[in-house]
């Protein structure tokens, strides 16, 4: 019998950047219960859209949902609603939609990279990856002109075509992210004291991932084979190249390898694109009004994300409800924690990447 | 995308659950809830893993005060949806607490309709 | 100590977000790294709100987060200046008027400097951070410390929520 004390962690804290609040029951520095608060950011976005938008609008409203994966939930609601109205969608746009897409898994994924770095007392490490991490966000400047909220995607096809000036640009600066990125995933690979920091801290089994139904990286990195790219056609993603990377430790290294293999990946899908990229239009208009309910599982840069719409040909929608990838690793992270060590908190918090305005909505 | 539909009265929702669920083949998704006025529709959402474009959904209706039986004993990661169902429609699912996003001042059961 | 010197030179933010999509916070983030670096003025992004002069809000206000957001204000040291980063902050954005939402960081804490822009563009969060520390200049040199008052004798034991319901009190009928 230890000394029992309780430690609240958040809702203000230095390693969050987003109000999540934990109280930890602890027994001489191990954790033995925790209670989770994450509605902090709660602002009632489902409502709006069932209520306040017109069907066309509530695409950049729910891109407001999350600034980090905003072009994921775009790309949800957009490719439900295309599969409602039987909206044929031109092979160009959906290439260029691939391109953002991916191009903001790889500075999303860089910044939970530099983060965990950062939360390790790596503070170099974090600087360096957000160096890096600039030359993904200027890309994705100069192709959609906005630097976190893009509205992209739109139904029928994409807002801004891509000029030729541009695709040379992209190629040349892609060389060069694609370098950089690569000298960081081999400083996460090897570096001695990163490996002696995060090997067998917070390990997620398989056993587990499978009981808590686990989903993006953290479910990779322990063996999970599952990935929306691979299960749910919504982009070309296997015609570009697309190759599922999974791990078998399941410890905050492994998740964090898996972040950066898939960056690799993402660029060389991006390349192909571009270098395949159709000609023709990039929008289609769009008639009538949506009738009936589809399902669309995406992949977010954090995990699965399940968009459910319901119409009922009125402008307005029945129903948008959103079930986003932190949402659903909430309940394992819960039971991750008892047991743990309290030392260790941030960074397994940090290294699932936590997307609270996601979560709350 | 292939879309299984199982219909069921409420009461056998959790043992038409645990006919097929597995955990090592079989991905819940989430619950949802659409207002139907005076009564909602539910559903349970699971996918299997590996497979394209699959979806099973078991579909039960039920008034706002009937009790809604709970997965967690099959599903551990159910709660967090069921307490969102009890939070913002105001239902009554077996073990859940409210407040999980509302606040006192908060509108109760913002997202019935009317 | 002179303390004031090292204000000068070297303010201290603390950050919150208050229900935003985390688009202003990365930007506030990217602030803080290699390309526009903001610690080329001796600012610090510390998480601790008893060091702090500068505390930027990003979000519309949730209601939840309100009670947290006037105890972290309360926390500060006088003088402090408050900067609402984002459309949302300024406004409340695209969530005005959503149920669980306070349309803007104004109605809850008084702010001085406005940030526009749905995400906020650093170069737009430098300028706001900018003028925030003139006006933190300037509200120094106003400043009176309070004068050291008798111990007042307080009956009922001290109680944070207490007095925090009293503050709250004053503000909604002010």
């Amino acid at each position: 019998m230890g000394k029992r004390i309780t430690v609240p962690f958040g809702s203000q804290h230095v390693a969050l950047p987003e109000p999540i609040k934990f109280v930890f029951q602890t027994e001489n520095e191990k954790i033995t219960s925790v209670e989770v608060d994450v509605g902090y950011v709660h602002r009632g976005i489902e409502k709006a859209c069932q209520t306040k938008f017109k069907y066309t609008q509530v695409g950049y409203v729910v891109a407001r949902v999350c600034g980090l994966c905003s072009i994921s939930h775009t790309l949800g609601y957009v490719t439900a609603v295309e599969r409602l109205m039987g909206v044929e969608v031109p092979k160009r746009a959906l290439y260029l939609r691939l391109i953002v897409s991916e191009l903001d898994r790889v500075h999303s994924h860089l910044l939970a990279m530099g983060h965990t770095a950062e939360v390790a007392g790596y503070e170099n490490l974090f600087m360096q990856t957000f160096r890096y991490r600039e030359t993904a966000m200027e890309l994705l400047e100069l192709l959609t002109g906005n630097r976190v909220q893009y509205d992209y995607a739109t139904i029928g096809g994409v807002n801004r075509d891509l000029t030729p000036d541009v695709a040379k640009t992209l190629k040349e600066r892609l060389k060069e992210l694609k370098e950089r990125c690569l000298w960081i995933k081999d400083v996460f690979e090897n570096d001695f004291t990163l490996k002696l920091r995060w090997k067998g801290v917070g390990v997620v089994t398989k056993e587990m991932a499978k009981r808590f139904n686990v989903v993006g990286p953290p479910a990779r990195a322990a063996g999970l084979e599952t990935d929306c790219r691979a299960e749910f056609n919504y982009l070309p993603f296997k015609e570009l190249g697309f190759k599922l990377v999974v791990r078998n430790g399941g410890d905050i290294y492994d998740r964090n390898l898996v972040r950066a293999y898939e960056v690799i990946n993402s660029i060389e899908m991006v390349e192909n694109a571009l270098e395949g990229l159709p000609e023709g239009d990039v929008k289609v208009a769009v008639k009538g009004l949506p009738d009936g309910e589809s399902f669309v599982r995406v992949e977010a840069p954090r995990g699965e994300l399940f968009y459910y719409v319901k119409g009922s040909k009125k402008m307005v929608l029945d129903r948008v409800r959103i079930r986003v990838p932190t949402f659903a690793n909430i309940p394992v992270m819960k039971e991750l924690f008892v047991g743990m060590d309290y030392a260790d908190v941030p960074a397994t918090v940090i290294s699932f990447d936590p997307c609270l305005s996601c979560t709350a909505r | 995308m292939k879309v299984e539909e199982i219909k069921v009265p409420l009461r056998d929702v959790r043992r038409t659950v645990k006919e097929f669920y597995n955990e090592n083949e079989w991905h819940f998704i989430t619950v949802n809830a659409v207002d139907l006025g005076g009564k909602v529709e539910l559903k349970w959402f699971f996918t299997r893993y590996g497979e394209d474009e699959y979806f099973r959904v078991v579909v039960a209706q039920a008034s706002y005060d009937e009790e809604i039986p709970t997965l967690t004993y099959l599903i551990p990661s159910a709660w967090i949806s069921e307490w969102e169902l009890a939070d913002l429609f105001g239902l009554n699912v077996e073990g859940a607490k409210t407040g999980l996003f509302l606040e006192p001042d908060s509108p109760r059961a913002p997202l019935r309709r009317g | 100590m002179d303390f004031k010197k090292f204000r000068k030179k070297s303010p201290w933010l603390l950050h919150y977000n208050t229900g935003s999509c985390n688009g202003c916070d990365i930007e506030i983030l990217a602030c803080l790294a290699p390309k526009y670096d903001l610690e080329r003025f001796g600012i610090l992004n510390r998480g601790n709100p008893k060091q702090s002069d500068v505390l930027i809000v990003t979000g519309p206000v949730t209601k939840r987060a309100r009670e947290r957001l006037i105890r972290l204000y309360f926390e500060m040291p006088e003088p402090k200046v408050v900067v609402a980063v984002g459309a949302c902050a300024c406004t409340g954005g695209v969530f005005r008027h959503m149920y669980n939402v306070l349309n803007g960081v104004d109605k809850v804490i008084p702010v001085d400097v406005y940030v526009p822009g749905c995400a906020a563009r650093p170069e737009a969060i430098i300028d706001g951070v900018a003028k925030a520390l003139e006006i933190l200049e300037k509200k120094k040199k106003d400043f009176v410390p309070p004068k050291v008052c008798k111990n007042v004798e307080v009956k009922e034991p001290i109680n944070r929520k207490f007095l925090l319901e009293k503050c709250l009190g004053v503000k909604n009928e002010g």
